[in-house]
């Protein structure tokens, strides 16, 4: 039933429509690319780091005989550059782009933002080569310095203030639930990054609070920045692709303010079992069964819009991609909220199970869905297609079937590892020694991740410097040949 | 009309601004819509279970809403466990040896011709109730261990240590540093704090090499 589909476009010129679209497009370029091309950089760099300390798990003597690479460097170095230099990157350069076409506006301050891209740079590279020299700061996800980390803080506020800025000046009318989501991401990032550093490395709180400070903030890292650009770019990119609209105004409603409002509490779930009180662990339990809501408000809304138009994933790389990224969004926020559950939390937790959950979050989901949105931005960006479908097949097989590998192998290497801890009679090397083949497993997956991320620079590599391409028919890059297509040629389908 | 296939683009000859218009903007769909389809009524049904679901849980493992309160399964304003959790006595008088380890030493050694030793001291090793009796009253005056004579004042504790906390930390005592005595009950202190409750004065090495518990009144 539609009461009332009002699409702003109607009756306006098209010629303008399009006019203004390739305005705005323009206004992005300069900042938008970069900020993806420094993104793909660190992210080839975070998988070197992430190969490294995932080989030192099953072979201690890999690159152990310098300090900088020890485990201890290397592993959080990993997860601060793929989460500060990779995730964030692109996750602006998403928000950005996405805020101006939403807004119907060109982006404001462009020389700004490049600015605060270099910058951005800057602060990550001295934030990773302190934690490689042994300057980390030994907090779980906020292992940066605490002047890099007010860099960081007040560059990503700059970056709010220009994307609001922008929004702004926009022409009255309809707010889109992706930029409900921007939002969301734009006000709880700045909020959560210097309310951590002030809590706990600058002596807000001590001793078991500051325990609970940490994980309220590294889970709603996820939930409260990541996320919302993820979910707020599956919304745009699905019904932009597939030229319909989002299947109910109401459940994105519903999806919004439920994970506004209990997605907050879920961060103690961390610390079942901890020396916290009680409460204050239940009530991060409850927030976290409570995501159902959000979360399967978002899966059928995304999934009745899907309806009727998966044979699109065959062709399109953007919407593989995407696609991909929702489906894991689902999945692991449900397995989030099962494994908040204390019977489950005393099996699962301190084993490779929550290592593989958090990459189902940040890769499976996150990565997924906005390497689809490099793929959709870029084009639009530079005017160029991208130069290579087989490369972006490369792509495309090496991230899903890495990531499959690496959950599949940890999740349950994870759990049997857990189930033997909590048996008093076997000896702790045993069960050292009895996840090791799991850790190969996870290294290989790694292989095929960073395969994928090769060949996913190469094609932004060779779209940015317009090198020369082999010759092919215009139009898009697609993987596959559309459905309606097919009838031309019956023998060569086959 | 075009010279580089990847970069192809629709020109608007109409229009004196030529517009260059990239392929990839020229070819997209029309910018998100929203549809208005309704909520399912059962998916409201299940929120609202899981919602609930949540009331309960908060309610049953709170813990009272209590900041003291780590365990989840105690019940709000339930009596506290019945039986008290058995304590290791060992651990429980290592931390509170605290209280003697200024004088005594950490090592049991004490310091030599200022305070007695407690490793090897027949007073620490010697009969249960006479150790007791020293915790809760003090020695003071000349004292011989090992042909060392000490002349000092040890303080009564009778009013800063419990029986449980005494007989700990005479336990740890008498099983640390080499020595291996008998571990003392909170009941054996109890009974000499009874018995000792009209002495106020801290015992002399005189009366303690004769020690005897004076006899509890009978009971009525």
């Amino acid at each position: 039933m539609v009461l009332a589909v009002q699409d702003p476009s109607e009756g306006a010129d098209p010629r303008q429509e399009l006019r203004s679209r390739a305005e705005i497009d323009r206004s992005c370029q300069g900042p938008v690319t970069l900020f993806v091309a420094s993104a793909v950089a660190w992210l080839l760099f975070g998988s070197l780091l992430a190969m490294a300390a995932s080989i030192k798990l099953h072979s201690p003597g890999f690159l152990s005989h310098h300090a900088w690479l020890t485990f201890g460097r290397v592993r959080p170095a990993h997860l601060n550059t793929v989460i500060y230099g990779w995730a964030a990157m692109v996750g602006i350069a998403a928000m950005l782009w996405l805020q101006t076409r939403l807004s119907r506006v060109t982006l404001v301050f462009p020389r700004l933002l490049t600015a605060i891209a270099w910058l951005w740079n800057l602060a990550v590279a001295a934030g990773t080569v302190a934690i490689l020299a042994g300057h980390g700061t030994g907090v779980e996800w906020i292992e940066f310095p605490v002047p890099v980390a007010l860099a960081l803080a007040l560059l990503f506020g700059a970056v709010g203030l220009v994307s609001f800025y922008t929004f702004a000046r926009r022409p009255p009318g309809h707010i889109y639930v992706t930029q409900w989501y921007l939002f969301g991401a734009i006000l709880w990032f700045p909020y959560l990054y210097l309310m951590a550093q002030l809590m706990i490395h600058l002596g807000g709180a001590t001793g078991v609070v500051q325990g609970s400070a940490n994980w309220w903030f590294a889970h709603n890292v996820l939930g409260l920045f990541l996320t919302p650009i993820g979910v707020g770019a599956v919304y745009y990119l699905i019904p932009k692709v597939i030229g319909r609209p989002i299947h109910s105004y109401y459940l994105s409603l519903l999806g919004f303010w439920s994970l506004a409002l209990f997605y907050n509490w879920a961060g103690t779930h961390h610390l079942v079992g901890g020396p916290l009180p009680a409460w204050l662990i239940s009530v991060g339990i409850v927030g976290s069964v409570m995501m159902f809501i959000p979360v399967t408000a978002v899966a059928i809304n995304h999934h009745l819009t899907m309806v009727g138009h998966f044979h699109m994933l065959r062709t399109s790389p953007t919407l593989r991609f995407v696609v991909f990224g929702g489906m894991s969004y689902t999945l692991v926020s449900f397995q989030g909220s099962l494994q908040a559950l204390r019977g489950v939390n005393e099996i699962s937790h301190f084993t490779h199970y929550t290592v593989a959950h958090a990459h189902l979050g940040v890769y499976a989901f996150y990565s997924m869905v906005m390497f689809g949105a490099v793929y959709y931005m870029l084009p639009r960006m530079t005017g160029r297609e991208w130069s290579s479908a087989r490369l972006i097949r490369i792509h495309f097989w090496g991230s899903a079937l890495g990531i499959a590998l690496y959950w599949g192998g940890l999740t349950w290497g994870g759990w049997l590892q857990g189930r033997m801890m909590n048996d008093a009679a076997i000896p702790f090397l045993d069960i050292v020694r009895f996840t090791i083949p799991f850790l190969w497993s996870r290294s290989f997956a790694g292989v095929l991740m960073t395969i994928g991320h090769v060949a996913f620079a190469v094609l932004v590599w060779r779209m940015l410097a317009g090198a020369r391409e082999p010759a092919r028919a215009p139009g898009p890059t697609l993987l596959g040949r559309p459905r309606g297509e097919r009838e031309i040629n019956p023998a060569e389908a086959q | 009309m075009t010279t580089n296939p990847h970069q192809t683009f629709i020109r608007d000859t109409a229009d004196t601004d030529v517009e260059a218009i990239h392929e990839p903007i020229a070819r997209e769909k029309a910018e998100p819509r929203d549809g208005y389809e309704p909520i399912s009524i059962w998916l409201v049904f299940l929120f609202l279970a899981l919602a609930g679901w949540g009331g309960w849980y908060l309610g049953a493992f709170s813990g009272d809403w209590n900041a003291m309160v780590y365990d989840e399964r105690a019940q709000a304003g339930a009596a506290p466990a019945a039986e008290a959790k058995a304590s290791d006595m060992l651990t429980l008088g290592r931390r509170a040896y605290v209280r003697c380890q200024a004088c005594h030493q950490p090592t049991g050694q004490g310091l030599p011709g200022t305070y007695p030793p407690l490793a090897g001291s027949p007073y620490a090793t010697g009969p249960a109730e006479r150790a007791a009796a020293i915790v809760l009253n003090g020695l003071q005056g000349p004292l011989v261990i090992d042909g060392e004579t000490f002349d000092n004042i040890m303080p009564a504790h009778r009013d800063l240590m419990t029986d449980l906390e005494i007989a700990a930390v005479l336990t740890y005592v008498r099983q640390s540093w080499g020595n291996d005595a008998p571990a003392v009950a909170p009941e054996d202190v109890a009974r000499v704090r009874a018995a000792t409750a009209e002495r106020g004065a801290a015992w002399t090495a005189g009366e303690l090499d004769q020690f005897a518990l004076p006899e509890p009144e009978p009971a009525e």
